[in-house]
């Protein structure tokens, strides 16, 4: 990742996008996933603004679901950083959209709760978003490693 | 905190950590290599950014507020509500990264934020729980129970109507509670 290795450059466009999708799909995989456990974790917890914060703080801590959501957003995130490094923050974020219809379907199998009939045609649109977004180019700009190797 | 404040909370914090992290990021070389030491040379890139640093200040901020919003929301009311930190990125992408969005990325971006609109539809408000009360006068004074034993043919009538009533209250409310007695009575000596 440091800007002067020379084991690290620009790759061949079939690697190029092999490579962002691979870091797309454990971005919502584990985005997706992350949020799914956290929200079962949250269900075992107190309201906020019912217990001091200290005791809401330690009942975070020590929830396993929780903890579980926790490493897999971690393990989102760094994928997600790791696609700023090669592809536009305009292209990585709508294409990460797709976890939020992941979400939704465990959110309707998983834990059960009724999703309304409106709400479908809004995940179809989501779908439809995502997939304009990643027709497009994955980088419109040239990054400053690649500029300084010109 | 309302469910709103706890979205705006999540959505503004999340898409200030995207754009400092993808400024960070876009200024060193892309990752190739994937095994340990390809991770090791991210991690030691990601902890050494000024700029990147900060935009994980800035999810952390998130990452607290979205569990917040879950403890207040449903999962698929909370999720897609955040999503609408794509317009906000795409704005900041535009203006800040100085990106060249094109066309159908735009119309992506709109469809996906149009998609969130829906998708964040908020159920229906429950119909307020109607129990109807009545006063039924006891025939006998000193056993109130006497009252609902035997009922006067005025107390019969009385506690039909309060039944014909629940019922349709059932009908209409699919939040209605299944009380196990339609009516709550109320005797009087």
């Amino acid at each position: 990742m440091v800007s002067n290795s020379s084991k690290m450059k620009r790759p061949s466009l079939p690697q190029h996008t092999a490579k962002t999708l691979l870091f797309l799909a454990i971005a919502v995989a584990g985005n997706s996933f992350g949020n799914l456990l956290l929200a079962l974790g949250m269900n075992h917890m107190p309201d906020f603004a019912a217990v001091a914060l200290p005791r809401y703080l330690l009942g975070l801590v020590e929830n396993a679901a929780l903890l579980a959501g926790a490493a897999l957003t971690a393990v989102y995130t760094l994928a997600q950083v790791s696609l700023f490094s090669w592809a536009d923050l305009s292209y990585v974020i709508p294409c990460i959209a797709s976890s939020y219809v992941l979400s939704t379907l465990l959110g309707e199998f998983v834990l059960g709760e009724p999703v309304r009939l409106v709400r479908w045609p809004g995940v179809a649109l989501i779908c439809f978003g995502v997939y304009l977004v990643a027709t497009t180019p994955v980088a419109t700009k040239i990054h400053a490693a690649e500029a300084q190797s010109r | 905190m309302t469910t709103w404040a706890w979205i705006v909370f999540t959505v503004f914090s999340s898409s200030c950590g995207d754009v400092l992290c993808a400024k960070g990021m876009s200024e060193g070389a892309e990752l190739e290599e994937f095994g340990p030491k390809g991770i090791g040379h991210t991690l030691r890139y990601i902890v050494t950014r000024r700029l990147v640093i900060l935009g994980w200040l800035c999810y952390a901020v998130s990452f607290f507020s979205l569990m917040g919003l879950f403890s207040v929301a449903e999962l698929t009311v909370a999720v897609p509500a955040t999503a609408l930190s794509f317009v906000i990125d795409t704005l900041g992408a535009f203006f800040v990264l100085h990106e060249r969005i094109p066309w159908k990325r735009w119309i992506g971006v709109l469809s996906v934020s149009a998609g969130v609109v829906l998708a964040v539809q908020q159920p229906a408000a429950p119909v307020p729980v109607v129990r109807p009360a009545m006063i039924l006068h006891a025939g006998t004074a000193g056993n109130p129970i006497a009252g609902l034993a035997r009922p006067s043919r005025t107390d019969r009538a009385a506690v039909q109507a309060c039944e014909h009533q629940s019922a349709h209250v059932h009908g209409r409310s699919q939040n209605f509670h299944q009380e196990s007695a339609p009516c709550e009575i109320l005797v009087k000596p």
